[in-house]
């Protein structure tokens, strides 16, 4: 009886590893219900704070991230992603807008420029590339 | 392949041959999406790295703890998926065990050519506990990669990243990085598997090697030995590339069952065997049920890596 059930074992596996080949997306679409199945916002940004909209670029301003592995560390960064909306434009030149309350940014030829200044308001001319245009602002706690 | 003699040989081929395409395969497919085989900080921001199996080893401990991936890929769409890859490693790894080490690897096919280059070995003293460091690098990175939540192998030592997908240098630490890729390749990917006829790399530093290993214990099939059939002549402790033959002739946790050991054995006191089973009645069963297995694994997951490869190669010359 061992030796059939240790047989059977061996013989079910060859079909398991097919079985796993062959509905390999259904066992994908599982596995993405695990509560782990989330990627590390010190690596996507985490989450959206706020959307900037406009004729040429849609802005991304995620909330700040503290990484570690439990709490919250001492040293973080706000993720910004801007995403052309208009085709026709060759480089990222964005005037000033808001990050946060504090920070203040500006995008020369793709090249992001951070002062703290306080409030401004959002106003984006030109843009584009293929790309998203993505950089991060490091922050303190 | 079935046929006693010949399983590794048949094996080491079709292992080498598709660890050889899909680099081809790899470095093609990142030309074609990126332009590059570089990855840089926008790469990382974009989450736009393909998951590698050895990443497995320095992700679990941040999913436990902080219930996330601690890697810049895509979850589940794409090339190389995060959820697609830990599909197959997990399948794997239950299925097989370290067996993936031999049969579905797409490094340890490099690792297994090179140390096949040249008849006798020029280092043949080599302690074979050196094995046991597998286990230390599995450790070390886990911890290592859990506290700065990177994956540090990658981030510094994968001596793959030379074949694959390297950093682009844009400043000193880059330059570092790549350097050491390059140095780690050639000295445990090219000379020390020459000059020890052994898979250096995989045996003594590959963390998912060791994790592999350990899934060793509850995987249903293992080589046996039978002693009295045993004439002690060390062939299978000389021969075997993992060294993971203990000194009484037996396989260690180690034990990725290429059949090295079994098709050296001049008194066939070594066959793969299905745990729970005596070792007499099912030698043969086991030895069909487990290369057929093994074989179904290679065919379909190295094979699809290598077919990347040779779509382009086909590419290059027609």
């Amino acid at each position: 009886m061992k030796n059939f059930i240790a047989k059977f074992g061996a013989i079910l596996s060859i079909f398991l590893l097919l079985g796993s080949f062959m509905f390999g997306q259904q066992l994908q679409d599982l596995l993405m219900k695990a509560p782990f199945m989330h990627i590390d916002p010190s690596y996507s940004g985490g989450e959206i704070e706020n959307t900037i909209e406009s004729e040429c670029y849609t802005i991304n301003i995620h909330k700040t991230v503290f990484p570690a592995l439990i709490g919250e560390g001492s040293e973080g960064f706000r993720h910004i992603t801007i995403i052309k909306n208009d085709s026709t434009v060759n480089n990222y030149n964005l005037e000033t807008f808001a990050a946060d309350n504090e920070t203040i940014v500006e995008v020369k030829n793709n090249v992001p420029i951070v002062t703290k200044k306080g409030l401004a308001d959002t106003i984006i001319q030109k843009g584009p590339s293929d790309k998203k245009l993505i950089f991060r602002i490091n922050e303190k706690k | 392949m079935l046929y006693k003699g010949k399983t590794d040989k048949y094996r080491a081929i079709a292992f080498g041959v598709s660890a050889l395409l899909f680099v081809v395969g790899f470095m093609a497919n990142l030309i074609e999406i990126r332009r590059s085989t570089n990855y840089d900080t926008n790469t990382i921001y974009n989450c736009d790295i393909p998951f590698c199996h050895i990443v497995t080893t320095m992700v679990i401990m941040p999913a436990a703890i902080k219930q996330t991936i601690i890697f810049s890929g895509n979850l589940n769409e794409g090339f190389a998926s995060i959820s697609s890859m830990l599909v197959i490693v997990i399948a794997a790894a239950v299925l097989m065990g370290r067996a993936f080490c031999s049969w579905g690897c797409f490094y340890g096919g490099w690792d297994d050519m090179t140390s096949r280059i040249g008849k006798r070995p020029i280092i043949k003293k080599i302690n074979s506990s050196f094995k046991y460091l597998s286990f230390a690098m599995l450790i070390l990175m886990a911890l290592w990669s859990a506290e700065c939540l990177v994956p540090q192998y990658c981030n510094w030592l994968c001596p793959f990243k030379a074949v694959t997908e390297g950093e682009k240098i844009v400043d000193g630490v880059t330059l570092i990085k790549n350097i050491i890729f390059y140095t780690m390749f050639v000295a445990l990917v090219i000379v020390l598997p020459i000059l020890t006829k052994k898979r250096i790399q995989c045996a003594t530093f590959c963390p998912m090697g060791a994790l592999m290993s350990l899934f060793n214990k509850i995987n249903i099939f293992e080589i046996s030995l039978d002693k009295e059939k045993c004439i002690k002549c060390n062939k299978c402790i000389s021969k075997c590339q993992l060294m993971a033959m203990n000194k009484d002739h037996k396989p260690s946790i180690t034990c990725a069952k290429c059949a090295k050991c079994i098709d050296n054995c001049p008194s066939e006191a070594l066959n793969y065997r299905i745990k729970g089973t005596s070792a007499k009645v099912s030698a043969s069963t086991a030895r069909v049920i487990f290369l057929y297995l093994a074989y179904s694994f290679m065919v379909i997951f190295l094979g699809s890596c290598a077919r990347g490869g040779l779509e382009t190669i086909f590419k290059l010359i027609f």
